[in-house]
């Protein structure tokens, strides 16, 4: 899409200063992202008014520096350096100035007409900062403007200034050259620049800045991070939140089911006012219109909840404290302490999850995370485990009375899957992902209270309508193939069962069946259809069926020769198989590389089978 | 000239001067990045529950280094008083 556009003006600046806050502030909602041309780092634009002016605002990927080599900084540096940029705003966050002056200095490096934008400045009142804004300005060569974008003060200013940066060409008098023409090795180069940076930014500040407070340890991190606390209290917080999201989905989930259910009827009738063929209804409604309403009606109410929860608690600044709470654990195995938060998103959906892993810089780390991310049961496999661990107590006349002892069984599966996650994660950094450089040092940025609203609003439209359309694209043909495999027969018999059967010998090998092997190579599209087909398969309906109750359920399942080995082979293959379609493909786009979905497919689908034969070889010895 | 100590060694609120690093080429970039370059002042100021990692005020800003990390950054003490 070309839009027109009188001037291109850059954002810029490091990660966590309220880059995209004013970025919004500036443009509204409306902005679409693209990818810059062949990497994967995604530039956001949007446009601007000001009087009859239209400005083109391009938000450059948050990163410390621009001289390395990650895709962020590549994208940031080819960008400044190909494109005609009429003004550049850099933003920095007051409270940390000395720092991102060197970045600001490594922009104008590139980028002549700039300007410099103080943001968090009410922040820095607080902390009793006082930052001599023109002799800032007169050190860089730039207009310095103060901000706090959160509560929109300093943007017309911002605005105007851009503008007259625009049309005159004088109000930014110099252009650094900086690194250029050294024959320096790399390491050299880092090492000298870095250093050229730092000592000139502190020069600068030395000048600018008249009062600082010093840093302690602030009140919330003496609980949140200390010995006896810190721990409890993010184990509590993780329970709530799942908790919210578990108990909080269910209403709007019967709410969304029921609604689809209308609108099928609806459907039926409308097709049948048109005089569709059999065939065309039953692949369309039956198939792919019943998978669909499936998949949304289950994902969507937990997806709704649980991200505006986890973002919220993203902005406070807490996620980081947990990466460093448990990062000693995760360092034994190769591994990044961030990992623990991209597994607690896991349990929500596996694919956010792993999109959740681009909070790791260092590639090794996340890749280990996003092969391993599937490990943990997301919210369409933990109804099955729920089902399985009743079912083993359903022998023992237990009813909902016991549900201390399913809550039990529910932990000790997690635990299970932490385990294994290290494991696997232990494996994999001595094995497949050695030899990519690693790094880790981590920011815990200060806590600052969040923008509740913005942020519910956001991730709604960011993280849970991406992931719903993911899976919505994978969920319609796959309801088409299990409408298809259900419905042809040939000799009376239908394709579901023939393969069934064919499967049978393996299943049973693995102590369980050909049915529930090809329920889980048919639930690839959703987990959450794999007990449907099951069900649908025993019965020889041809269509996905929700059962009544658990009772009915566990007396059908009994009757096709279900016993307790089954179910913990059940819940071996729920935990440890390949991922569904909508995370494969998130996978695909994350790491851009065929071969690591294909290895995050089998490492647990392996280990899977494994553990399901070795149960079964045991059991059948006993 | 003082005698040069590893930063893991470095007591909770004691304020010293980076005097080297010798990291992984790999993590060099990123701790440049965060701000800690040769000449620059850094503080403990608290560690995780496990005592590993430990957060440093560096120019302002809490980063969190690994003590395997931080034994490769070499420091010198501050006498009293000074900055």
């Amino acid at each position: 899409m070309k839009e027109a556009y009188d001037f291109q003006i850059a954002l810029a600046g490091n990660p966590n200063v309220g880059k995209s806050t004013i970025f919004n502030a500036l443009t509204g909602l409306k902005q679409h992202t693209g990818n810059w041309t062949g990497k994967t780092v995604e530039l956001c634009s949007g446009l601007f008014h000001i009087d009859e002016l239209t400005f083109k605002l391009t938000d450059l990927p948050g990163t410390y520096s621009m001289s390395g080599f990650s895709a962020e900084e590549a994208v940031s540096r080819d960008y400044l350096c190909t494109q005609k940029i009429d003004c550049a705003i850099i933003v920095v966050d007051c409270n940390t100035l000395e720092r991102g002056l060197s970045y600001v200095i490594e922009v104008l490096s590139q980028q002549k007409n700039a300007v410099l934008c103080l943001n968090m400045w009410d922040e820095a009142i607080k902390n009793g900062l006082d930052i001599d804004v023109d002799a800032l300005s007169l050190s860089l060569g730039i207009p310095v403007i103060k901000t706090c974008a959160s509560r929109k003060k300093g943007l017309e200013k911002l605005k105007n200034t851009v503008m007259s940066i625009c049309e005159n060409d004088d109000i930014c008098i110099r252009k650094e050259a900086l690194f250029r023409n050294l024959p320096l090795s790399d390491k050299e180069r880092f090492s000298y620049t870095s250093q050229l940076l730092s000592n000139r930014s502190h020069k600068i500040v030395q000048n600018c800045i008249r009062h600082q407070n010093r840093k302690r340890q602030s009140k919330l991190d003496k609980v949140l991070t200390a010995k006896l606390t810190g721990i409890p209290i993010m184990l509590l917080l993780l329970c709530v939140l799942f908790w919210i999201t578990v108990v909080g989905a269910n209403i709007p989930s019967e709410w969304l089911s029921v609604a689809f259910g209308v609108i099928k009827e609806w459907l039926y009738q409308l097709l049948s006012f048109l005089h569709a063929p059999d065939f065309l209804t039953g692949i369309l409604i039956d198939g792919v219109y019943t998978t669909l309403s499936w998949v949304v009606a289950v994902m969507l109410p937990p997806m709704a909840i649980f991200f505006p929860l986890f973002s919220l608690i993203e902005d406070s600044g807490y996620l980081p404290r947990i990466a460093f709470n448990l990062d000693c654990f995760f360092s034994r195995c190769g591994a990044h302490g961030k990992q623990s938060l991209t597994m607690a998103m896991g349990i929500g959906c596996n694919a956010c999850g792993v999109t959740g892993c681009r909070i790791i810089e260092s590639p090794q780390e996340r890749l280990i995370a996003i092969l391993t991310n599937n490990i943990m049961p997301c919210n369409g496999r933990f109804p099955i485990l729920i089902a399985m661990i009743m079912m083993l107590f359903a022998g023992s006349a237990v009813n909902t009375g016991n549900s201390f002892a399913i809550a039990g069984g529910l932990v000790l599966i997690l635990l299970g899957c932490v385990f294994i996650t290290m494991g696997v994660s232990k494996l994999l950094s001595r094995t497949v992902a050695k030899g990519i450089p690693s790094g880790f040092a981590l920011e815990l940025p200060p806590y600052r209270k969040p923008q509740i609203l913005k942020t519910i609003i956001r991730s709604l439209l960011d993280r849970t309508l991406f992931v719903l359309g993911r899976a919505v694209v994978v969920a319609a043909p796959a309801g088409v193939v299990i409408w298809l495999a259900a419905n042809i027969s040939v000799n009376d018999t239908s394709l579901l069962q023939y393969a069934a059967d064919f499967l049978n010998p393996f299943g049973q090998f693995i102590g369980l069946d050909g049915v529930i092997v090809l329920a889980f190579i048919l639930g690839f599209p959703a987990n959450e259809t794999v007990i449907p087909i099951i069900i649908m398969s025993y019965l020889s309906t041809g269509t996905l069926t929700d059962f009544t109750g658990y009772d009915e359920l566990f007396r059908l399942l009994q009757t096709h020769g279900w016993t307790h080995v089954t179910v913990i082979c059940m819940i071996i293959m729920t935990v440890l198989h390949f991922p569904c379609s909508t995370t494969c493909l998130t996978i695909k786009k994350e790491t851009g590389s065929f071969k690591w979905t294909l290895v995050s497919m089998l490492i647990p689908t392996l280990l899977g089978i494994t553990g399901c034969a070795l149960v079964a070889g045991i059991a059948r010895v006993l | 000239m003082e005698e040069l100590i590893p930063l893991s060694k470095v007591p909770m609120g004691k304020s010293v001067i980076i005097e080297a690093i010798n990291c992984r080429k790999s993590l060099m970039k990123r701790i440049y990045d965060m701000g800690m370059t040769e000449g620059s002042k850094i503080t403990p100021v608290f560690s995780s529950p496990f005592g590993n990692p430990v957060a440093y005020d560096v120019k302002n800003t809490l980063i969190a280094l690994r003590k395997k990390d931080s034994n490769h950054i070499l420091v010198r003490c501050l006498d009293e008083g000074s900055i």
